[in-house]
């Protein structure tokens, strides 16, 4: 039987222990965009490889995240603004939010060294198409399929005064083109690969080699009370510790 | 970003013409180059005006086929290359993002055969035996002639399926000043001190004494040391390790290319699988042989080498023998010596008639090495295609690196670069002509002891993760930081740690259950139980050149 005393020892720990806990858990938002394999949701819990990755790297500074899936409109605007959010996954540099985020300092260039990830996007067109990209967007062929998670693609090809099919998703844009054999698409290297290992698409397509835009993607840091540059900077290393062991970075992938 | 539409104009027949000029000396005629070059020309008729994009390490032959061999390739079939020279260590960070991600960063690699066993079991590269049988038949020259490649096993899987085609290939051999081993004083002088003849070591004892006698000493005015090694913290000290070093001292067993069972990574190997590398699993990377050779490479380093050796990498003491002040290097990779000091009339390391004062022989071995073991190491630059590139460009690819391999250009790329792939070069008659200019050289590539040197082989699971505890590891072990026991450890749990861990597609590595270290230490082979210092033992050069003759 406990004493009173005990009791009381024990409840100390518990609270000690949990304040201690709740000062290494930070709150990352992730957009509930579906963006297979990079970060996408199943049963309201945050999956993928920015996901993971970003997980490892916390891991290592004995860091738990809870990570919330939401639009990311409401991340940046409500949450964040109250103080509720620490940091946000899976965002290219954007010079705009840079005044409400903390980027790694080297995130302006086109390849950083504390990304999560670099991740090039690229043309597709159907097998028999004769058409190679050149780098000039309105010499590609339409219509021109793109998942609704490119948002980034999606603004720059329409800045251009080309018109964009919004598509579901990556599958759904593979399909119209195969079905249609007409026209792109634009995807992911990394999606292209997986759709080419697939019996329905395997071989029936191009993909063009300069990419549309090669963008590096990030884990960025609010202005909060649980994190600090430091900590941020630490984070960032070991995020690249992580990139580089090919080791892990073989399991991760494996996994998508 | 080039604008790419085929064009299809016809075959200029002038530049076919002038550059088969150029292409002299080669293996071949000049009707044959001709009749080769047009139907390069013929084969890339319809991908005049488009481009390929290919990398290669920084060697100057590689220099060269992005210099001339890439503008010679543009003006005969049309298609324009950019051949991007860069360091290896990046050239295996770029392949395997293209591997995993996807990433259409290259057309083509020139990668190290090293990278065999992780290409045959990620299944991520194109099967070159396949393409050329199927798709890539009317892409693949019908003078290609695979016989005539030097070491073509390097690229093949356990099947015998090409992953990879040699493009450039070299030897790590022991290298030594000849005019200084063959004086009559400094022979006597040698005799006298340690009781047997100064000639080509055939065992590290010899050598260990041979660099202890020439340390220190002055010839002809200079200061000479008996010893030239790196020991900078690098990749590239990674690589002074696991380019073979370990089965030079004996770590691994009896059979070639790599030792079977145990390869000279130290890795147990059974039916493909790898199932480790502790001598707990039956493995050799922390065996006495393994802790003796790192042992006497630190030794050496700092008690025979310049003392800036410390500081220097793989390409910082690549030709550094040729400044004159060295006696014997006992791991000197062939490329450097294509560089222009070790040959140029008046260098201090030619005579008077131009011809070199050093040789190459074969590299001495450990105490723990026995007949029927690889001797040595030999890097096979290779061209490998992934599999994400296809159709047409796969096509380009697989013809420009055709092109850089032809037997047209062979004979001229090897005297640029030193890196010979085919026999038809090493046995042509220019080569014979010019021998001696070699200083060995072409008498080791014509024996058939060359087959002996071979790269990392097949059993490496995983080239790239495995490696990269070698180097920072060796580095520690070199500043005093962990003994060469603890260091070898340290590698060998952790290779261990890192195959548990890996998944790969086919031939993924298995751990093997654990026995007492002396269970295996007193089994045969591999992993083998202390031994001691071997009497030294050396051989008149004049004699083992006899033998590479098989006179």
């Amino acid at each position: 039987m406990m004493t009173k005393n005990q009791l009381l020892t024990l409840l100390l720990i518990t609270f000690l222990s949990m304040s201690c806990l709740a000062s290494e858990r930070i709150s990352i938002c992730i957009d509930n965009r579906d963006w297979y394999p990079f970060s996408y949701h199943q049963d309201g819990q945050a999956k993928g490889i920015f996901i993971e990755l970003t997980k490892a790297a916390l891991k290592h500074s004995k860091i738990e995240a809870d990570f919330l899936v939401m639009p990311m409109k409401r991340c940046m605007n409500v949450l964040a603004r109250q103080g509720k959010i620490d940091a946000v996954i899976g965002l290219p540099f954007d010079l705009a939010l840079n005044d409400k985020l903390h980027y790694p300092e080297d995130a302006a260039l086109e390849t950083s060294r504390w990304r999560l990830m670099q991740v090039d996007f690229n043309l597709v067109t159907p097998k028999n198409s004769s058409y190679d990209f050149s780098g000039k967007l309105n010499t590609i062929p339409q219509p021109i399929r793109i998942p609704k998670a490119y948002l980034n693609i999606i603004k720059k090809v329409k800045a251009a005064n080309i018109p964009v099919e919004i598509s579901q998703q990556d599958e759904s844009s593979f399909y119209k083109l195969i079905r249609d054999n007409t026209g792109s698409l634009i995807t992911s290297s990394i999606m292209a690969v997986r759709q080419d290992e697939t019996e329905k698409f395997r071989d029936k397509f191009i993909v063009h080699p300069y990419p549309i835009a090669s963008l590096s993607y990030f884990l960025a840091f609010f202005d909060t009370k649980a994190t600090n540059p430091e900590l941020h900077k630490k984070v960032w290393m070991n995020i690249e510790y992580l990139r580089n062991d090919y080791v892990f970075m073989l399991q991760l992938l494996s996994e998508y | 970003m080039p604008v790419c539409m085929a064009q299809n104009k016809p075959i200029d027949e002038a530049a076919i013409e002038r550059w088969a000029t150029f292409f002299s000396p080669s293996a071949i005629d000049r009707e044959e180059k001709i009749k080769e070059l047009r139907w390069f020309a013929e084969a890339a008729k319809q991908y005049q005006g488009l481009n390929v994009r290919s990398v290669a390490e920084e060697i100057k032959t590689h220099h060269w086929e992005s210099e001339v061999l890439s503008r010679a390739f543009e003006e005969i079939t049309g298609i324009k290359v950019e051949h991007k020279i860069i360091g290896e260590g990046q050239i295996v960070r770029k392949i395997m993002d293209q591997l995993m991600t996807g990433r259409l960063l290259f057309d083509i690699y020139v990668n190290d055969a090293d990278m065999i066993g992780t290409h045959l079991r990620l299944k991520k590269t194109v099967n070159l035996t396949q393409y050329m049988k199927n798709e890539g038949d009317k892409y693949t020259n019908p003078d290609l002639d695979l016989a005539d490649f030097l070491n073509l096993e390097f690229g093949q899987d356990y099947d015998g399926n090409q992953l990879q085609l040699p493009d450039q290939q070299f030897a790590n051999l022991y290298w030594f000043r000849y005019d200084w081993f063959s004086r009559k004083d400094i022979k006597e002088k040698f005799k006298k001190q340690f009781g047997y003849e100064l000639g080509v070591p055939l065992n590290w004892a010899a050598y260990e004494d041979i660099a202890k006698f020439f340390t220190g000493m002055k010839i002809d005015g200079t200061q000479v040391y008996g010893h030239l090694d790196y020991g900078k913290k690098s990749p590239s000290l990674g690589w002074r390790f696991t380019d073979a070093w370990l089965s030079i001292a004996g770590v691994g067993d009896i059979g070639l290319p790599n030792g079977s069972p145990v390869d000279e990574w130290g890795i147990r190997v059974e039916n493909r699988i790898p199932v480790g590398s502790t001598v707990s699993r039956g493995g050799a990377l922390n065996s006495p042989a393994a802790i003796y050779a790192l042992t006497k490479y630190i030794d050496w380093l700092k008690k025979y080498a310049p003392p800036e050796a410390l500081n220097w990498r793989w390409v910082d003491a690549g030709p550094k023998a040729a400044e004159g002040n060295i006696a014997q290097r006992i791991f000197q990779y062939v490329t450097w010596l294509s560089d222009d000091a070790f040959y140029r009339p008046g260098s201090v390391l030619t005579d008077k008639q131009g011809k070199p004062k050093w040789r190459v022989a074969p590299t001495p071995h450990g105490r723990y090495w026995e007949e029927g073991m690889k001797v040595g190491y030999q890097d096979a630059g290779s061209w490998t295609i992934p599999k994400n590139i296809k159709g047409k460009r796969r096509h380009m690819a697989w013809l420009w690196a055709q092109f850089c391999v032809s037997k047209t250009v062979s004979l001229k790329k090897f005297l640029v670069g030193g890196t010979p792939v085919r026999k038809s070069t090493i046995n042509s008659d220019h080569l014979t002509k010019y021998k001696d200019k070699w200083g060995g050289l072409i008498d080791f590539y014509r024996s058939d002891v060359r087959s002996r040197w071979t790269d990392t082989g097949i059993n490496v699971p995983h080239y790239p993760a495995l490696s990269a505890a070698w180097w920072p590891t060796i580095a520690k072990a070199i500043s005093g930081e962990l003994t060469p026991k603890q260091a070898m450890d340290l590698m060998a749990h952790a290779q261990d740690e890192m195959m548990a861990k890996v998944r790969l597609k086919v031939y993924s590595p298995k751990l093997a259950e654990q026995k007492s270290e002396s269970y295996w230490l007193s089994q045969p082979g591999s992993p083998k139980a202390q031994r001691v210092r071997p009497k030294p033992k050396t051989i008149a050069y004049e004699t083992l050149l006899k033998q590479w003759r098989n006179e």
